[in-house]
Parts: structure tokens; sequence; C-alpha cells
């Protein structure tokens, strides 16, 4: 039998804005249902609104897809400083204004979260320090990743956004292992972060904690135990198949806070039931397995770093929040990825992704020595090496 | 490398999702019941609708308690009092950026604080309209003033009567607002003329257990958020109509229709019948095991249908029978409170139509055997005697229905309204909340005789024409004991004369000497003695059967028995052996005894001994003045001195008592039981009266005589001897 022609990058560049577009389709009906009536039209203001941020998303996401990514390795550091310049006008804001909490730039109407870009930025440089690896030279490329991430971390932290900040360690984490740290380190780094951790807490950040470890005293149990609580029934209710869509009465009636935005899950799983949440859970799997595969396939380091980076913070939000609303990890105030209602994490996860559909329809960079061995699936750059190298011995 | 490690990057992400998964799974596959049922539990609310109870009438329809309707004024603390929970949101907005240790704002010191304030304010409440705002705390540090500035203005309704100044730090109160609760209550304290503070701490007291902390969290919820309290029950009409119109001035409070309980009958009665009252721990202890619910508790929580409300739910303001025959037939009276069923939002705001909706039922109407207007005419009669106490009771002798019933003295149930005249009637001490004639056993004096005369007939230790000679003691050789002073010493007497005469030796004789107390005890129980009559009366005293003496047992001494079963016995004779089972509720008869077997001779003898009693010039109800003599009727009286009991008189009032500066004085208990006609007899009554200074026949008879003339006047039923009539 013959086997089809296909080429082994397809499937990562077809595949993963199929996966987005159906994520993003299921967040904007769930906004809608989340913010609106039974009876009441397609789409709610809300929803709208959402729509209109989805469809900016999915520009800034072909944009980024089309682009060259290898750019964002040479202005890493320039956008990784301009970041925490944005971060340093947020807190000198914070601190001139005395307001407790400043997490975003408004202008006008709308408004920036710088914190996001940062955490994206922050892979770029990552991917840039560690693209020749930590095999020959540990301590300073380790020492600089550290700082990458920390500077950011204590930063937004002082926003504060601990929930944000805490997506910093993940990405470190998952970037550095790529790069071959030792298991060692690894284990003292995560040691060393969860003590940090608790030591930047505050005091309702600890209630939660002790709410998910059972432990919440009344004033927590009457807030954060109450969304939990009525996440899991929401979810719960919906049982295998779900009330339909639209339908979902516990949502509907109130008892389900933030039900368009960090709760969106409760409502899916109420309307939509068991085959509703599993669906969407196969497919952010699907989403992450795809990246994986192209961080598998590249033969780039750069491109390779950067798709893992995203891609762990992307799974370590999307876990975080499914665990939070199905009773499986505390309350964290992070956003379900293309789901949820949101502006600036919105743009900066159709960025991230469109980078990394753009490192997989650039798998390999043609100058590279390693570039042209086996699994590369560039056949068309093989094809022209080859050409060049057969001019040369021509010459 | 990279590739083994993004290989352990996909296992350890697989990993998560599968967790994740299997959660789902366990949440949606296996417990979806169960959180469907929480969630649809949260969702429904029952708002409830007390039922009315069935009323009590006379067999003439004449109302004797019904229900009525009142307003009530209820509360849900929730509503009510806010403040400490506005005090709780505001510390844990103004911990939330603390920092550093030095911070101030525990809970208890804020709470303190605004405590303190709000005594300060307290005079005022009520009084004026406009209270000012006043500075409650100061130098919040800015993040805390920021954070709850920023909280007030996005969630005002749950920091109601809070102002924060941002930039000065300051936040303020405004206590027509935080207070508002409290001001409403004092108001209508004020306008009720109630003492500063009688409702309102009974708000606190109910506020109280919600910071119970060894009361379980469930349940100080349901008592904070979800359950009604009764603040003032009979609430004027003017009120109820400035609160139903006005509802603005009285925040958390709402105006419930509910009913009360309104006796009618005359006080003779009320013992009786009973009163009704608020449900007690027994009755809920007593609901819970018969898995019935209490229906405004309800939170649906297992999704009970509002059909379970039928035939088994309460309500928390349901009037209960704590006595009498509101007890006795709660289960008939009680009605079936109804509900209506609703969606409810996370605010507890009905949204759309109800989903279901029981109507209350009222409770079963029961009609009582009793004539009003005879019970009344009884009461007349007591009171102006005016006697200790008494106990008058009157039947169809034929079907056994009570027609009459007289308990004094008697308070009617109004009376626990009132405290200081329910204090006022407890100091007395005579029993004005206790109904004689079933639940006060005591001797019966001579009227026992009869059943003597009947026992000693039957098992022929005496025939009626056998005489005996009375001295006018038992026995010479104790001349202070066992006399006979009923009539002139030294006659010799038959059966029928014994009985006219009543007299003493006779019966210590035939009684005491030939029958013995068992015979007497045996015979005694075939005439129900010592036994309930079970006519359907709320509780029953049955008396102490005789252990010793037989002769004084003979005249009815060193025994008791109640009138109820006295009216027993006196409807036996008068039907000659039959008991037709005595009866108070129609379609709830008495259970009747077995046919007291005696020859028609005994029965003739005994009844014309009896009849002689109220004819023969030397009977001992016969006297002229008495009026008895008139009436073709048969009687036996009897009179039984009181022992005094130093301990008992000292506690009642002077003019009762029976001894006076350490000195016996004479006090009786004064019997008579009859029926009429002596022939095919219609009525049954029973007389009995207490520390009275004459006998039976002088204390009763007049009163029966009365009691038939008034039959005779007011029911036709007209028992004069022909020659009267004539």
């Amino acid at each position: 039998m013959r086997r089809l022609p296909l080429d082994g990058r397809l499937i990562p560049v077809l595949g993963i804005p199929l996966v987005i577009a159906m994520l993003l389709a299921i967040g904007v009906l769930f906004v809608h249902s989340a913010s609106a009536g039974p009876e009441d039209p397609f789409p709610s203001p809300l929803a709208r609104a959402h729509l209109m941020r989805v469809l900016i998303g999915l520009a800034i996401f072909g944009a980024v897809a089309l682009s060259d990514y290898r750019l964002g390795e040479r202005f890493a550091p320039f956008l990784y400083i301009g970041g925490l310049g944005l971060l340093a006008g947020i807190l000198a804001i914070k601190w001139s204004t005395g307001a407790p909490v400043v997490r975003w730039f408004k202008f006008g109407g709308s408004s920036l979260q710088p914190s996001e870009l940062v955490k994206l930025f922050a892979i770029l440089l990552l991917a840039r320090i560690l693209k020749n690896g930590l095999m020959h030279e540990r301590r300073v490329p380790l020492l600089a990743c550290l700082a990458v991430v920390g500077i950011p971390f204590l930063m937004v932290r002082a926003q504060p956004d601990l929930g944000t900040a805490l997506v910093f360690l993940p990405i470190a984490a998952a970037m550095l292992w790529v790069a071959g740290i030792s298991v060692r380190t690894v284990g003292s780094l995560g040691l060393t972060a969860m003590v940090t951790a608790v030591f930047f807490m505050n005091e309702y950040q600890k209630d939660r904690v002790m709410v998910f470890l059972g432990r919440a005293g009344e004033d927590a149990a009457s807030g954060d135990a109450y969304h939990v609580t009525h996440s899991m029934i929401s979810i719960g209710s919906g049982g295998p198949t779900g009330k339909g869509y639209g339908l979902g009465t516990h949502h509907n009636l109130g008892y389900l806070p933030e039900d368009h935005n960090d709760f969106i899950f409760g409502v899916i799983g109420e309307e939509w039931g068991l085959v509703g949440t599993i669906g969407v859970l196969l497919l952010f799997l699907t989403l992450f397995l795809l990246c994986l595969r192209v961080a598998w396939t590249t033969r780039e380091p750069f491109g390779r770093f950067l798709v893992v980076g995203v891609t762990a913070q992307l799974a370590f939000q999307t876990m975080v929040n499914l665990g939070m609303t199905c009773g499986l990890a505390p309350v964290t105030g992070l956003p379900l990825p293309f789901i949820s209602y949101g502006g600036t994490s919105m743009f900066i996860v159709m960025m991230g992704i469109g980078m990394v559909v753009a490192v997989a329809m650039r798998p390999v960079e043609s100058l590279h020595p390693n570039g042209l061995k086996a699994g590369s699936a560039d056949r068309s750059a093989i094809r022209r090496l080859n050409v060049r190298r057969r001019v040369r011995s021509l010459h | 490398m990279h590739r083994r490690r993004i290989l352990l990057l996909v296992i350890v992400m697989i990993g998560g999702f599968t967790a994740i998964s299997a959660r789902l799974v366990w949440l949606q596959g296996f417990q979806w019941r169960h959180y469907h049922l929480e969630a649809e539990s949260y969702h429904r609310r029952v708002w409830s609708d007390p039922a009315p109870r069935g009323m009590i009438s006379d067999r003439n329809g004449q109302p004797i308690s019904l229900d009525e309707p009142a307003h009530q004024i209820v509360y849900a603390l929730d509503d009510l009092e806010k403040v400490r929970w506005a005090c709780r949101r505001v510390r844990r907005e103004i911990i939330r950026d603390r920092s550093g240790s030095e911070f101030p704002y525990d809970a208890e010191s804020l709470w303190d604080s605004l405590e303190s304030l709000r005594a300060s304010l307290r005079p005022q409440f009520g009084f004026s309209e406009d209270l000012g705002r006043h500075l409650w705390l100061s130098r919040l540090p800015s993040p805390a003033a920021a954070s709850l500035a920023r909280a007030v203005r996005s969630r005002p309704q749950s920091y109601p009567g809070i102002v924060v100044l941002e930039t000065a730090g300051e936040v303020w109160i405004d206590p027509g607002d935080l207070f508002a609760g409290e001001i409403a209550v004092r108001k209508i304290e004020r306008r009720l003329g109630l003492a500063p503070g009688a409702l309102f701490d009974r708000v606190w007291a109910k506020y109280q257990t919600v910071q119970d902390k060894l009361i379980p969290k469930d349940r100080r919820e349901e008592i904070y958020r979800y359950l009604e309290h009764l603040l003032v029950d009979n609430v004027p009409s003017d009120l109820v109509q400035e609160i139903v119109t006005q509802p603005e001035h009285y925040p958390g409070l709402r105006v419930r229709e509910g009913s009360r309980r309104l006796f009618q009958g005359p006080p003779g009665i009320a013992g009786l019948v009973g009163r009704v009252g608020s449900r007690r721990e027994r009755d809920e202890k007593a609901w819970s095991e018969a898995r019935e619910p209490i229906v405004d508790r309800m939170r649906f929580r297992n999704l009970m249908p509002l059909r379970v409300l039928e035939d088994r739910a309460h309500h928390s303001q349901d009037l209960v029978g704590h006595d009498g025959l509101e007890r006795r037939f709660e289960e008939e009276l009680r009605g079936r409170s109804g509900g209506t069923l609703w969606i409810v939002d996370h605010r507890q705001n009905p949204r759309g139509d109800p989903l279901d909706i029981e109507a209350p039922q009222p409770g079963t109407d029961l009609t009582l055997t009793l004539d009003l207007d005879l019970c009344r005419y009884l009461g007349e009669l007591t009171a102006t005697r005016d006697p200790y106490a008494a106990s008058i009771l009157v039947a169809d002798c034929r079907t056994g229905e009570l027609l009459g019933w007289e308990s004094y003295p008697a308070a009617v149930p109004q009376v626990f309204r009132n405290k200081d005249e329910y204090n006022r009637l407890r100091e007395l001490n005579r029993g004005h909340f206790f109904d004689r004639p079933a639940n006060y056993a005591m001797d019966p004096g001579s009227t026992f005789k009869a059943l003597v005369a009947i026992a000693a007939l039957e098992e022929g230790v005496i025939t009626a024409d056998e005489k005996i000679t009375c001295e006018g003691l038992y026995d010479p050789a104790t001349p202070g004991r066992l006399r006979c002073n009923n009539h002139a010493p030294y006659l010799d007497l038959d059966l029928e004369e014994a009985l006219m005469r009543s007299c003493n030796v006779y019966f210590y004789r035939v009684g005491g000497d030939r029958l013995g107390i068992s015979k007497m005890d045996e015979w005694a129980r075939r005439a129900g003695f010592w036994q309930p009559v079970d006519c359907g009366v709320g509780s029953e005293a049955v008396g102490v059967s005789p252990r010793s003496s037989a002769q004084s047992v003979a005249i009815g001494r060193t025994f008791t028995t109640t009138p109820l079963q006295m009216l027993r016995f006196t409807t036996i004779v008068a039907n000659r052996g039959r008991d037709p089972g005595l009866t108070l509720v129609f379609g709830a008869g008495g259970t009747p005894l077995p046919t007291f077997q005696a020859k028609a001779s005994t029965w003739e003898t005994v009844i014309s001994g009896m009849e002689r009693a109220a004819h023969d010039p030397k009977g001992t109800a016969a006297k002229a003045q008495y009026g008895l003599r008139k009436f073709d009727c048969a009687v036996k009286t009897g009179t039984a001195g009181i022992a005094a009991s130093q301990k008992f008189e000292e506690k009642i009032e002077e003019r009762w008592r029976s001894v006076v500066h350490g000195q016996p004085v004479e006090r009786n208990r004064a019997w008579l039981i009859g029926f009429a006609p002596a022939e095919n007899p219609l009525i049954s009554f029973v007389i009995g009266l207490e520390r009275v200074e004459g006998h039976g026949g002088e204390e009763c008879a007049p009163i029966a005589a009365k009691i038939l003339e008034w039959l005779a006047v007011e029911r036709g039923l007209d028992f004069r001897l022909p020659e009267e009539k004539n």
C-alpha cells in the first residue's frame, strides 16, 4: 500500500488552529450562556464583547503564525525589558496612589495587563538563553533564567497577583527541564519556590489554601469555599449529558459566582455534562500534545524552548483552572485559556499559540549545522540545502 | 536528550488531565444525583402557610373554641440584624492588604467599637428619624481604606450604612441604615407601649444562638438566613396597616397572617377543652420521631414533593394542643400546613411562577355532646353558690352523651395571655387551671351506699325487708368512732329506709361486717370504679381503691373516685345495669362496661330508696326548701368530712380553711348523685361541692332542683311530678 505523502508539519499547523477555533467557539457560546438568560437572543452584550476580542485574538494569532518567530529571539531582551518597564509603571502607580491593588493600565474604556505580556516576553528571553542548552556551562544560564523569572515574579506579586506570578514557575521549570537541568536542582528549586510562595501569600490566599485543605474558618467558608462548593454543585448537577445549552439553572440563578470568567467550566459542566467536560478536556489535551509534538519534532532549539514555555504556561493555567472548578486545587483566579471572558489574557494566549504554529511551520533553521539530520520534517529545506551543496561542489 | 524530557512533560500533562478527568467522572458520572439534588435544594424554597385548627362546638353548633385571624410580625435575622456581618465584611476588606503585624483591627475590637457606638446611640432609636453620621474608624491605612471603599462601591447592599472617606482614612456610619432593624423593633416597642428592650432583647437572644458554636453550622445558618421568627403576635390593625403601607420604615420586618385560638365557652369547661400554645420540645421530638416535617424549616434538601405536606406537615407557628380536648384530639383538630414552592435565586428572591401550591387544610371540626347553654347555667349556679370547688355533670342516661359539665373554679384560656391575672389565680391555689370532674378524685361519701346496697342484695347478705337497728354508733365500746348522725338514734331500718336516711350504722353492719372489703371492691369495679371512663377527655384520674377498714369503705370513705366515675355509676343504676358508655365527643363514643348484672328486685329496692331520699319527708334531700321534692327523680346524697391538713390549709384563702386558729372547723365534701325521672330515666347527674358547711342534701339538692327546672324550661324536659304539674 502506498503511504500518503502527508507532511509532518500539517498535523500541528492545521490541528492547532482547528482545536483553538473549537475552544474559542465554546468560549463565546458559554460566555453568552453565562451572561444571558435562556431566552435572551445571541449574543449577549458580554458575549459580543468577547466575540470581538476573539476576532482580534485570531487576527493576532494569524499575524504571529505567519511571521518569523525568530524576530522574537532577536528582540527578546528588549521586549523583556520593556515588559519590566510596564510592570514598574504599574508598581509606580500603585505606590503613588496608595491603591491596594493595581494590575492594569487603563486607557479610556480598555485596559492592558502587563503581567500577561511579561509572561510571553520572559518565555522568549528564557528560550534565547536556553537555546544552547545547559550541557557545558550550567551556572550562568541557570542563574540568568532564575533572574528572568524571579524579577517579574516579584513585581507581579507586588501588584499583588500571586496567581499570575505563580505561572512563571512552571514555565521556568518546564523550559529548564527540557534544557537538561538535573533532577536534584529541579527538586531544590521546587522546594525553594514552594517555601517562597507560602512566605509571599496574603491572608486571603492562605484562606483559599485552607479552604482547599478543608480547614477553612467561617469567614473563608462564606467566600472561597462558597465558590468551590457551588462550582462543584454546578458541574456535578450536569450529570452525564448535562441540562442542555442555556438551561443551566445553577448559574442562571446566580449561585455560581464568576461564571463567565474563572468558573466558566462550571457552566460547561452543568449544561453539557460529562460529555462536554471530557470533550473540552480532550480538546485541551490535544492542543497541548500537538504543541509538544512541535517541540518534539523541531530541530531548532529556540523554537523548541519557545514552544515548551508557551505550552507549559497554557497547560498549567488550564489544569489549575479546571482543578479549581472541580475542587482539586485551591482558588487562584486564573482564567481558562481560550474560553474565559478576558482581554489581554486572550490576546497574549493567542500570540503565544501563534508563535507555536509559527515554529511548526518553520521547524528547522536552514543554516543550522545539525539541522538536516534525521528527524527533520522540512523536506523543502533539505532539498534547498542539497541543491546549494551540489552547486558548491560543482564549483 | 530533550526528547526524553519532553516525553516526561507529556506524561506529566496526561497524568494531570487524567486526574481531572477522573474527578469529573466521579462528580458527573457517579455523584451527579447527589449534586443534582443539592442544586435543586438550593433553588427551591417553600413559603409556608399555617393552617387553622378545627373548631370545637357544642351539640347545637355553638362555637366553644375556634381560630380567629390574627396578624403577627415576623423577622428573618439575616434581614434584621446585619451589623455583625457588615462588621466582618469591613474587617475582611481592611485586612486584605495589611502590611505588618501592628495592624490594630482584630475582629473583636472592631465589633466592640461598633457595639459601643450603637449603645451610645440607642437612647435615640425609635425617637428620632435623623440620627446623623458618626465616626467609627479613623486613621485607616490608605490601602485598607481604598479596598474598603471599592468594596462598598461595588456591593453597597453588603455594607448598609457604611460610609468610607477614602482620602481621610475614615469610616463613618449612618445609624439609620446600619441599625435600621433595631430601630424598627424599638419603634414597635414604643407603639405597643412595651418596656424598652422587651422585643429587641428577644431578637438579640435569637441572634446569640447564631453565635453559639455548639449548635451545628447548618442549623445556625438556617436560624440566621432562612427561618422567620415571631416578634409580636396579635398586632393591632393600625400597626399592621402602617407596616404594610410603609415597609421602608420597618426594614427586616414582615406582617404575616396568622391565627389565635379564641375560647368562647364558659369557664367551667375551659379545663375540659384545654388550651393551645406554641410547640414545645416534646412536640418537636414526637414529630421528629414520626418523620413529620416542620414546613417552614424544610429546605427541600432531599427534594420531597410538596405533597408530603398532606397529613404530615407542621408549621413552626402552628398552635398545638397542650392539654384537654385540644391535646386529646390534636390529630383531628390541627390543620395541615400548606406551602408554595418557588424557584429562588441566590438572594432567595423568587423567580417566575410558583412550581407548586399546596393550600393549607383546616383541621377537622369537633362537635361535643355538651349543651353550652346548660354548661353556662351550671357555671352561674356554682358562681352564685361560690363553693371552694365544685364539679357538676349532667348526662343523657339513655345514650351516655354528656350534656352539662362544670368545673369550678376555672379560668378561660385567655388568662394565659395576661400575666398579672394568671399570677393572681395561681397564688389563690384553688385549681383554676384544672378540670375537676375528670381529674380530681375524692371520697364519695354516702353516695357509695347505693352500690353497697346493690352488692349486699345480690350477694344475699341481706334482704330488702331485714331491719337493722341504728343506735347512732357502731360500737358502744368506741363511741367516738363510726357514728351515725344522719337521723335520730334507735331506729329500726330496712334497706330502703337506710338509703333514704343514709344511715351509717346500717351500712357498717351490711357492708363492713357482712360483705367485707373484697366483695365491695369487686362490685365497685363492676360498676366502673377506679377505671378510666374514657369518654373523650384529655386526661383522667382513676382514684385510689380501698385497702382497709371495711366499715369506712361501706360509707364511702378511705378511697377516692372521680365525679365522672360516679356519673357512670349513676347512669348504670338509672339504666338498671346497662352502661351506654359516656360520650363527650360525637363520633368518639366511650366504651361501655359489660352489663352490670343484678336482679330486677334489687334495682327496684335501691331506686325506691333513692326516690324516697328525694320525696320522703325524712329523706336526706327531701326538705321542702331544697326544691327537689317536686321532681320525679331518685337521688343519693353524700357528705364526707375533709381531713384538715395544716400544710395545705396554710396555702389557701382563709375563708376556706378547715383549721382556724389551730381549731378544726367543720368542712364537708357534699355529694349528690341522681337521675330523673325515676322510671325510664332520661337524665343522670352528679354534683360535688368542696369545703362547704352543710351536708350533701342541704348543699347539693337545691342545685339539682335548679338544674331540673332549667331543663324543663329551656329544653322541655319536664320532670315534675304529676301533682306538681297540676
